[in-house]
């Protein structure tokens, strides 16, 4: 049946291609001119007809054109910010006006729509919002600029940086480590890492929310779609854009260790607490106090030793686009260049163990028109990027976990050997490990890795008017390549850990024994392909639109195929698509889109591989009825409804199959040799299919008295077809591992409202922004297992909630320890936490467990906002963003888990219970042990996460155009500009959006200036 | 044929010629239309590619293990299931991730006591256990086992393997493999029998279960399970060989009919004592009947293979010990010795403390009797090994008391302030460390670690005897005979064969016993021959005198410095929690919660 239908389609196809022939009509001469809402002309925008493809008039800097063609005609204007209108050319003279409601926003599917249009919930923001930030990976521009896109950010020098991203929260959940709440990522059409681009060759980034958005998607879409938009040529005639950035950068955030001394009196503390004896006695700590003994009693701070407070980094970019007669090119080169902050690199000689990343993009996107109906677009772009590093086992977190978790009085940087005073060794100790980290940053050698990525595009388009008006055919292929390599030059170093001879009467450093350990070796070299992938896609698809008295169609149906092919095995996904969507608008007031695809997927098994997902979604433009019309109040008010579905194929594959596996054996023979063993493995899961979520959502644009715009959204999702596991659905008397299920289902409700003030005074304008988004997820079902208490339920709660124990304070003493509970995770001693017995049963273990504030992962409450003010070309821009409603889990070693395994402790341990601060104290007490009563997950480990930061602030300088003029530059800027410079929050002592053991989250202050030719 | 192929060629010509010549007349268009053309076919590429490849083009697999019916082909995967089947035989040497969070159970039974507070041991001790606090849950274990036997007993039997017919060994290999399915019967039978000795009245299926059939079963009785067990091992030793020693290769360690006979005598024992048969006859009980048989089968036929009995101190750890009938097997290690050395000792943190209670359980040596009857007892010099206050020699093969040599020529000190003694944190509780299944000659000290064999006793041939022993005393009283085959051999004097053993000669039970105070001195040396095999524990239960082992005892031990004089003196380490509702584990709450079909055990929520 199927494959009947798809031949007459290729009929069709085919038949459209092959006819078409051009056709004449009597012409005449009309002149027009273009402003926007403020009343400025509109200089350099392009007018077409569409009855005459092929025709290009260009507006003058009064806004003005003329064009030759007939009355009854469509005419068709886009100017250089993505402003589009069509019109029927009805008078001589033709007065046009251009504002945001003409805003061309991509609807998904290489579909454009006029935002006054749109009855979907979609976002977006433009090149000239996302050029405030200096930063290398493009997503770390998206802070807290689209409603229901939730970034945050991740500790890792910027070469290796990529942001969480969600959108509208998450509404799933994945099987262990297997991660489901990836969002799509679509740049110009096709599915690619915004990671992969530059900044500067970004136009926008929108942000595709509801199911009338997502629904053409397929299961690609639930967890939402960024789409990203490159530049293209726009404007007539050739220009260059150059910009260049210099900035200094600085961690964020360091944590503050205690010094030796802080840390040789908190490790006695802990063993006292402990009931062990000491390690120090009182003489030591003095020698830690004074200094008087540096290589056997020393005092390091390993954060100076190692890191600068300051390093650089330098972007630089040029562009030209052009649009000659029949060719159109937009053109760019972008390089980044970013040191790191590890001091010490330079003590070798012949090479360097620095750490920086380079990195050079390149695109050049082509539009040619072959014929006057035949266009073919070539987009070409990638990067070569190359970044080095002192060649640690895994990456610079190495280095850093090193620098925190090595004690100021570990030993010292270098070893000190009286008897040969020039001989130079690293100090170390077996108790702290063969991690010295000055040597680790300068005595280990260095890495390469780079990485080389193409991304290429090939588009033709046939316009098939003379068949049937408003009709054209697309197609094209896009293939994709990314690909690192790690050339590693290694050595190892020798280290010396000095012991003092004490003499025992006096207590007096007699002498130091110097043990060497390892040794220092030359270069061991090695080469290796950490990753690669390869994408490609081909897709046809047949538009048609449609004007007529005052109705409008515009529609597509799509076909696409596509495969993402990773390394080794269950990492390849294909994609089958075919899809339809139509927009239909009346008189400018009501509007409707429905949107249909059909979507398969290589994950799920024969038969059950495809799903059919719908969406309708509909809009009311009251503005443009009657009564509103001419409105004090309103300028524009429109009113949206979608409901629809999306789908969601991040499954782990081959689930579909019970497999056998290699398991345990036994022992036979006299020699007892073993042998091994097959078990069957997890049975085939049943049922196995894609998530589906059910979206629905309300919103309203308005703008009022002309300085105010308000977008209100409000949405609510249902997922259904989670993958779960049903080991609490399932007796144990199956007797094998039990299925997965597609059983899961989960709800996700929400709010997002955008606000803008704007206004022009003369020379003077300003704008205040401010944006929220909340969502709430909860889990519905999951086939949880049996809990005996209803407090211990997941089901009910949001995804990722913190769960733990609730402390009620401090042991204060055995007597206390006596009349509580008994806590069973550890033999408590005073000092140590209390928790609530929940149940009552008078035991406290894991049943006790309660949900503690907020989840883990999202936060609830997202929220931003930017000022903006301008005076005569000087302007200043600050973007604030902050979260609400997130649990964090305090677990890292050395920061807030102090001492255990010989590790550091931090100024945030200050606050740790002593029998003298008992009744203060916020934290237990310091232990040297494992402590499975404290550090367990509870309710002091659990802290509200949220913060307020301040993301970008810039100070800028336009220079005044009439200077330029004599200079032939069109148009220059200056500006200083601040990124990530402060943080309002609860943890202090780290970034609160990394708190593990990583290279830290950079501040930066730049310098730059952007000059336009 | 030939003329279509010559009007084909015709036709070829034909098409070729008139493209010449249109191609002749539009020379100045030439260039477009090769580029339309190319364009077009690009275009009908694009659309046509996905068209054709719909079918097949999501069909793509990354797959990389084996699939059932690719499992069976082939012998040596079949076999390798078997090989998993048996992995599942539990032992009770604790260590990191083993026994019940690291402890034996032995210390959930009055003979012993472990020495971390926090291990899970100490809620079957302290009460706090019960369907949602589970502990030693081998629910899900035990029917993973037996579906794997389920699975391999359906699908391997009668299988040929016909392709091999023409390989050397062919004979050899079915041979063996002929005897694959009773294997996997015998083992099915025990893990059945792990289940209903813990829980009772548990599912019993035979056939491979889907989802919805395991969420809905229902259980079958405690007697309707030891029928099938019974039926099960008999049907397996019917076919099993008596040994491995000399089959094809060696292949020691597999299932014996030895082993499926003692796996029988053991369930019917339990199965006849008071907790599952409440009411027996006074004599001739039928089900102590039938457990004396069983026991005594094996002592007919298979008694010389297995006698006579071996050194005390061979039994375990042992592969080639005669009196070895089945044991668990494992990878050389030293975990058992890591998590039970003294503390004080190089490596050595504790673990296992046999209690005072054990001890005491130990007869004198010269008389027989219990030490509270034998004035020759002397409690200045408890663990005496010579004269007349010597005590079995059991006690020394079995526990490190005070004073006792390990690793000469290192001696146990025990005593206030000795080197394994309080007040060092972790040393004893009891006054007792754990001798028997430790290899003494692993090295803990950690520049040169080592492993060592352990062989954990599932079966041995003392047990069996003392099983019939008792059986006959419950049946017919102590001297007492029944029909074939229970005609030539009484409950006296099949313990007596257990303490007559080398090494040990322990003087026989006296004759003339009353049938109870028989009963008595018999679980005694059940308990003494037994200890640490874990028996004390299901013992107690089925014998339902779990009340009486709540007092756990050990002693304190002081020594006189100057004279180095010790002095012993008993205290109560704890007073144990007992509810009658133990003599059978809770359902967990997690089964009962998905299926409540499966009851719960009295007691119990």
């Amino acid at each position: 049946m199927k494959k009947h239908y798809t031949i007459k389609y290729l009929y069709l196809w085919l038949l459209l291609l092959l006819i078409s022939y051009p056709g004449l009509a009597q012409q005449k001469m009309f002149t027009g001119t273009i402003n926007d809402e403020k009343g400025n002309p509109v200089a350099n925008a392009m007018i077409t007809i569409k009855e005459q493809p092929g025709m290009r008039i260009f507006t003058d800097n009064e806004g003005k054109f003329s064009i030759m063609g007939e009355k009854g005609q469509i005419l068709e204007v886009a100017t250089r910010n993505q402003r589009y209108k069509s019109l029927r050319i009805e008078a001589d003279q033709i007065l046009i006006t251009m504002s945001e409601n003409d805003d061309m926003i991509p609807v998904g599917n290489r579909m454009e729509l006029r935002k006054e249009e749109l009855t979907s919930a979609i976002g977006i923001v433009k090149a000239d919002e996302l050029t405030k930030s200096s930063v290398r990976n493009p997503a770390n521009a998206l802070y807290g600029k689209i409603p229901g896109l939730t970034v945050l950010q991740n500790g890792g020098p910027s070469w290796n940086n990529n942001p969480d991203i969600f959108i509208r929260g998450v509404e799933t959940f994945g099987i262990g480590s297997f991660v489901n709440t990836n969002i799509l990522m679509i740049v110009d059409g096709f599915e690619r890492p915004i990671s992969s681009l530059s900044l500067a060759e970004i136009e926008s980034v929108a942000v595709l929310k509801d199911a009338a958005a997502l629904a053409m998607y397929g299961m690609r879409g639930a967890n939402g779609v960024l789409l990203v938009t490159t530049k293209r040529a726009t404007g007539k005639g050739l220009s260059i854009n150059v910009n260049y950035d210099h900035g200094i950068t600085k961690a964020f955030r360091l944590p503050t260790f205690l010094d030796a001394y802080g840390y040789a009196s908190a490790v006695n503390q802990a063993l006292d607490n402990d009931g062990l004896t000491p390690l120090y006695l009182q003489p030591e700590l003095n020698r830690f106090q004074s200094g008087s003994s540096p290589y056997l009693y020393p005092n390091v701070n390993w954060i100076k030793e190692s890191l600068n407070d300051f390093s650089t980094m330098d972007k630089f970019s040029v562009s030209f686009q052009e649009q000659a007669s029949s060719v159109r090119y937009f053109a760019i080169i972008n390089y980044d260049h970013e040191n790191g902050l590890f001091g010490p690199v330079d003590l070798n000689e012949g090479y360097s163990t620095k750490s920086s990343g380079r990195k050079f993009n390149f695109r050049t996107n082509i539009d040619i028109d072959l014929t006057r109906t035949l266009k073919f677009t070539v987009n070409l772009a990638g990067n070569l990027g190359e970044n080095s590093r002192p060649a640690t086992s895994n990456d610079e977190s190495d280095i850093f976990s090193a620098i925190y978790n090595t004690p100021s009085a570990a030993y010292p940087v270098y070893s000190f050997n009286p008897p040969d005073k020039a001989k130079k060794n690293w100090g170390g100790s077996t108790t702290y490990g063969y991690t010295n980290p000055v040597a680790l940053i300068s005595a280990v050698g260095y890495t390469l890795q780079g990485r080389r990525e193409l991304m290429s595009d090939f588009i033709l388009k046939r316009n098939l008017d003379n068949l049937l008006k408003g009709l054209s055919v697309e197609g094209g292929l896009s293939a994709d390549i990314s690909f690192d390599y790690m050339d590693n030059r290694t050595r190892k170093f020798l280290y010396e850990q000095l012991q003092p001879v004490i003499d025992p009467s006096t207590g007096a450093i007699l002498d130091t024994i110097a043990t060497p350990y390892g040794s220092t070796t030359t270069f061991t070299f090695s080469s290796s392909e950490p990753t690669h992938w390869r994408r490609t896609t081909a897709f046809a698809d047949l538009k048609y639109s449609k004007i007529w008295e005052d109705n409008e169609l515009s529609s597509v149906l799509l076909f696409q195929m596509e495969e993402l092919s990773k390394p080794s095995k269950d990492n390849t996904y294909r994609h089958l698509l075919a899809a339809g969507t139509a927009h239909y608008g009346k008189a400018g007031k009501y509007f409707a889109d429905l949107s249909l695809s059909y979507n398969g997927t290589n994950v799920l098994p024969k038969g059950k591989r495809a799903g059919f997902f719908p969406a309708l979604s509909l809009g009311w433009k009251l503005s443009n009825e009657e009564f509103l019309k001419g409105s004090a109040v309103f300028d524009n008010l429109k009113l949206r409804a979608s409901w629809g579905m999306s789908g969601n194929d991040q499954i782990i594959q081959n689930i579909y199959l019970t497999p056998w596996i290699s398991t345990s054996g036994y022992y036979f023979s006299k020699t007892n040799s073993s042998n091994s063993g097959y078990r069957e493995g997890r049975l085939a899961s049943s049922p196995l299919t894609y998530e589906t979520s059910y979206k629905s959502n309300i919103g309203i644009d308005a703008s009022m008295f002309k300085m105010l715009d308000i977008n209100l959204d409000l949405f609510y999702d249902k997922r259904k077809g989670i993958l779960v596991e049903t080991g609490g659905s399932i007796s144990g008397v199956l007797g094998v591992n039990p299925p997965y299920s597609s059983a899961g289902i989960t709800t996700n409700k929400g709010i997002e409202l955008g606000l803008n003030l704007h206004q022009n005074i003369s020379d003077f304008n300003y704008h205040v922004n401010g944006q929220l988004s909340y969502s709430k997820s909860k889990i519905i079902d999951m086939l949880e297992v049996y809990r005996p208490e209803e407090y211990l339920k997941r089901t009910g709660q949001s995804i990722n909630q913190a769960f733990g124990l609730e402390s009620i304070g401090f042991f204060k003493d055995a007597d206390d320890i006596a009349a509580s509970p008994k806590q069973t995770f550890a033999i408590v001693r005073p000092g140590d936490i209390k928790y609530k017995d929940q149940n009552g049963d008078n035991i406290i273990n894991s049943f006790d467990e309660i949900p503690i504030d907020y989840n883990t992962k999202v936060p609830e409450l997202y929220y931003s906002g930017s000022v903006g003010l301008e005076f005569k070309g000087i302007g200043i821009d600050a973007v604030l963003q902050g979260i609400a409603n997130q649990t964090i889990y305090l677990n890292t070693p050395s920061i807030f888990l102090p001492l255990r395994s010989n590790t550091n402790i931090s100024t945030f341990s200050d606050d740790a219970w002593t029998p003298a601060t008992a009744t203060t104290a916020t934290l237990p007490r310091l232990s040297t042990l494992e402590n499975a009563n404290n550090y367990k997950p509870n309710s002091v480990w659990y802290v509200d996460g949220s913060y307020l930061k301040l993301r970008s602030v810039e100070l800028y300088f336009d220079f005044p155009k009439n200077l330029l003029s004599r200079l032939k530059v069109s148009d220059a800027r200056l500006y200083v500009r601040g990124m990530n410079l402060l943080s309002i929050d609860n943890i202090k002592i780290v970034d609160p959006e990394e708190i593990g053991i990583t290279y830290p989250t950079i501040s930066s202050y730049n310098l730059g200036i952007q000059v336009g030719f | 044929m030939k003329q279509v192929y010559l009007s084909d060629m015709q036709k070829d010509k034909n098409e070729f010629i008139r493209f010449q010549s249109v191609s002749a007349k539009s020379e100045i268009k030439k260039s477009n239309i090769l580029l339309m053309k190319s364009v077009k076919l690009f275009l009908i590429a694009v659309v046509m590619i996905p068209l054709l490849w719909s079918c097949e083009y999501l069909d793509y697999s990354e797959s990389d293990f084996y699939t059932q019916d690719e499992i069976f082909y082939y012998n040596d995967r079949t076999s390798n299931i078997l090989n998993n089947i048996y992995s599942y035989l539990p032992s009770d040497l604790n260590g990191p991730n083993r026994g019940i969070d690291g402890a034996m159970r032995s210390s959930a039974s009055d003979d012993a006591e472990h020495v971390w507070d926090v291990s899970d041991i100490q809620k079957f001790n302290d009460g706090s256990w019960n369907s949602t606090v589970v502990l030693d849950n081998v629910w899900n274990d035990m029917y993973t086992a037996i579906r794997t036997a389920n699975v391999f007993i359906k699908e391997a039997t009668g299988q040929t393997f016909d392709e091999l017919k023409w390989n050397e060994g062919y004979a050899d290999m079915m041979k063996a493999y002929n005897l694959y399915p009773y294997e996997a019967r015998f083992l099915r039978a025990f893990y059945y029998f792990e289940l209903i000795k813990r829980y009772g009245n548990v599912p019993l299926d035979t056939t491979v279960l889907t989802t919805e059939e395991a969420n809905n079963v229902s259980p079958a009785s405690y007697d309707d399970i030891v029928k099938f067990i019974v039926r099960e091992c008999d049907a397996a030793a019917a076919q099993l060989p008596v040994t491995f020693t000399t089959f094809i290769s060696t292949q020691t360690g597999r299932a014996t009919k030895g082993a499926a006979l003692a796996l029988k005598a053991r369930t019917l024992l339990y199965a006849a004592s008071l907790l599952h048969n409440p009411t027996p006859a006074a004599t001739n009980d039928p089900k102590w009947i039938a457990a004396a048989k069983a026991a005594k089968v094996i002592i007919d036929t298979l008694g010389t293979t297995y006698g006579p009995l071996e050194d005390y101190t061979k039994i375990v750890n042992n592969l080639t010990s005669k009196e070895l009938i089945f044991e668990r097997r494992m990878a050389d290690d030293r975990a058992f010795e890591e998590a039970n050395t003294a503390m004080g000792f190089i490596g050595g943190w504790t673990g296992t403390c046999p209690t005072q209670n054990l001890v005491d359980a130990y007869e004198m040596k010269t008389t027989g009797l219990g030490i509270n009857e034998d004035p020759a007892y002397d409690a200045t010099n408890p663990y005496s090994t010579t004269g007349a206050s010597a005590r079995d020699p059991r006690l020394a093969m079995t526990i490190l008391y005070n004073g006792a040599v390990w690793k000469t020529p290192q001696t146990v000190e025990v005593w206030h302030d000795g080197l394994n003694g309080p007040p060092k944190a972790n040393t004893t509780k009891t006054g007792y460390y754990l001798k028997k299944y430790m290899v003494e000659s692993i090295s803990l000290d950690p520049i040169k670690l080592g492993v060592g064999l352990h062989v954990w006793v599932l079966f041995r041939y003392g047990e069996v005897l003392l099983n019939y022993a008792e059986a006959m005393n419950e049946a017919y009283g102590p001297e007492g005979l029944g029909p074939s085959p229970l005609d030539n051999m009484t409950a006296l004097e099949a313990v007596n064969i257990v303490r007559a053993r080398i090494g040990v000669a322990m003087p026989p039970f006296p004759t003339g016993m009353s049938q109870s105070a028989f009963r008595d001195k018999l679980r005694n040396e059940r308990r003494v021959e037994l200890a640490f095999e874990d028996h004390r524990f299901w013992d107690i239960r089925r014998w339902k005198i779990g009340s009486s082992t709540t007092s756990i005892n050990g002693v304190n031990l002081t020594k006189e410095t100057g004279t180095g004089v010790i002095t012993y003196t008993p205290k109560v380490v704890e007073t144990r929690f007992w509810n009658d509702r133990m003599y059978l584990y809770p359902i967990p709450k997690t089964e009962y919660f998905i299926n409540n079909k499966l009851g719960q055990n009295p007691g119990w929520d």
